[in-house]
């Protein structure tokens, strides 16, 4: 970035701090980018003519006579089709040793969709996992989070739900990914042969945390350019979010903000919904569908990340270790698709719905037959079927690692009810125990 | 108004609903043989309630939509079981008769207001209550 001529360079600074420095300037715009001392730096707040910018990776070195000068543009990204296959770092420079991307240059970070050009979702997303298609469908369109303890393979089921969706394109946008999980997806992309299909920004733990906050936005823009110049369908991944979170709570801590909740800043709310709302439904065909992980302490949905998130996305799917059956489950109980009855019953078989229901609500008298036998009391004849229902269900429907089609899906959960449940305990429309029901 | 009353029936309904919870509750803490049989039938009614008044299923077209008067013929319906009292061997018996109960009330709530369907699940439904109720 060679600066050009007649530009103003900058050489006093007011205030430095571990993630920000201050000074005096004219002339600048918010999200304006900067270098700062060789640094990539950008604008994050303007009060007069003091300008406060975060640096990205960070301001250890940097003296009070440091070398500002401004780009006089928020970050862009060069949008073509040269993107499909790539892969990036937070600021769209390639990683993967192939030329820049040369097209149109756009600004990140720009307004979601109008309300009024949008349509209702209607598509449904299959995934294989009966925890998602049969308890918690998905639709294009749509935005929802896996919320997860970092212990549980997240990473991996992601990966499984992106190659098993029939999209277009698969956005990555990692924040804080190890080199492994890195490695992990590239592999997972190429052994599907997938490869074309993906676009990658990717910040790890060895780039400096506050560059993640680059990333959402260029992986947005680059599905923007897609979805609504391409008509495609788009899938984002966004892994993980509350690593996001944390590096805007380190710059506005640092820019001495009052800090909102969990330390948070107060714009929580806000800095999500702007991202999580560019999912979207276009009535020419194109989609972005947006899924992120958000990492959970120790299973805490009431933290300020999760909770904000659960309030902006449409949904969430919890994964968790079910120790009754060893396995990893979509929680029937914490999960949910708000859009799920858009396509239940109208792109699936009649009877999806009744049968989600059922299913879910034995699985439930199961927990509070495991609630009397950890007190110590005797079971009765319906808690020990409970019981052996609530295994086989965990094991052949909401375990991760189960990858049918939702037909299957349905014809094994009426295949439980009928071994475990007579017609009057699962209590379903009569019309299609008729029709369904296995002895 | 719906009928003289109305108020009276809710606030009836809620108490069921309120007793069940407890008795309930003093069930998990000293265990189904623990407690004696009323316990049983009062949580029973307040499922009864729950699962056949309280619940509706949005995905059913019928169920998704109940006008007024359904809802006071059905709340007549399950409040005037809940008025009957019944003699039962063990809880799990219990436990049965109710469920059929309830299952047949939902089969009543998935079908067209008195429609065939309806009423046949209606006399089904007053059968097994002249079996055990008073």
């Amino acid at each position: 970035m060679a600066n050009k001529a007649y530009q103003r360079i900058y050489t006093q600074l007011e205030a430095i701090t571990k993630a920000t420095v201050s000074l005096k300037a004219k002339g600048v715009s918010n999200d304006e980018l900067a270098i700062v001392h060789g640094r990539l730096a950008q604008v994050v707040r303007t009060k007069g003519d003091m300008i406060t910018l975060q640096v990205f990776s960070g301001t250890e070195g940097i003296p009070t006579n440091a070398e500002i000068t401004f780009l006089g543009a928020p970050p862009t990204l060069h949008v073509s089709d040269q993107l499909s296959g790539r892969f990036f770092d937070a600021y769209g420079n390639p990683i993967d040793g192939g030329p820049r991307v040369e097209g149109e240059e756009r600004q990140i970070g720009g307004p979601s969709v109008n309300p009024y050009k949008r349509r209702q979702p209607s598509q449904l997303i299959p995934t294989g996992i009966a925890g998602i298609d049969l308890n918690n469908t998905l639709v294009s369109g749509q935005k929802i989070p896996f919320f997860a303890d970092p212990d549980q393979p997240y990473n991996q089921v992601m990966a499984d739900v992106a190659l098993r969706a029939d999209v277009d394109k698969i956005i990555l946008g990692g924040m804080g990914l190890s080199n492994d999980d890195y490695l992990f997806f590239r592999h997972s992309f190429e052994a599907a042969g997938a490869l074309d299909k993906i676009i990658c920004f990717i910040n790890t733990t060895e780039n400096p945390p506050v560059e993640r906050l680059l990333v959402p936005d260029m992986a947005l823009t680059a599905a923007e350019y897609f979805a609504v110049d391409k008509n495609e369908k788009v899938l984002v991944l966004l892994t993980d979010m509350t690593l996001y979170a944390d590096a805007l709570s380190i710059v506005s801590n640092r820019m001495d903000q009052i800090p909102s909740k969990d330390s948070m800043p107060g714009s929580l709310y806000s800095d999500l919904a702007k991202i999580y709302e560019k999912a979207v439904q276009l009535p020419t065909g194109g989609s972005i569908t947006i899924i992120a992980v958000t990492t959970l302490n120790d299973g805490d949905i009431t933290h300020a990340i999760p909770d904000n998130t659960g309030y902006i996305t449409e949904g969430q799917l919890f994964l968790r270790a079910d120790s009754d059956s060893g396995k990893v489950i979509i929680d029937p109980f914490r999960s949910l698709s708000r859009l799920k009855q858009l396509v239940q019953g109208k792109q699936t078989r009649e009877d999806h719905s009744q049968v989600m229901n059922a299913g879910v609500r034995l699985y439930a008298d199961a927990q509070n037959a495991k609630t009397k036998l950890e007190n110590g009391f005797d079971l009765s004849d319906y808690d020990h079927r409970c019981l052996a229902y609530a295994k086989e269900y965990a094991t052949r429907l909401l375990s991760i690692d189960v990858n049918i089609r939702i037909e299957e899906m349905l014809d094994t959960a009426w295949e439980l009810f009928g071994k475990y449940f007579s017609k009057a305990e699962t209590g379903i429309k009569q019309a299609l125990t008729d029709k369904y029901w296995k002895e | 108004t719906v009928e003289q009353g109305w108020v009276a029936n809710i606030g009836k309904a809620k108490n069921i609903v309120r007793r069940g919870r407890e008795d309930a509750d003093q069930i998990n803490i000293l265990g189904d043989d623990g407690v004696p049989m009323s316990y049983h039938e009062t949580f029973w009614k307040s499922e009864l309630i729950d699962f056949c008044f309280l619940q509706q299923d949005a995905f059913d077209p019928i169920d998704s939509l109940c006008p007024i008067e359904r809802q006071k013929y059905m709340l007549d319906l399950v409040l005037n079981i809940c008025d009957h009292s019944f003699t039962f061997d063990d809880y799990e018996k219990c436990r049965d008769y109710f469920k059929d109960m309830i299952n047949l009330i939902r089969q009543m709530n998935y079908s067209e207001f008195e429609s065939e369907a309806f009423n046949t699940y209606h006399t089904q439904l007053n059968n097994l209550l002249e079996e055990n109720g008073k």
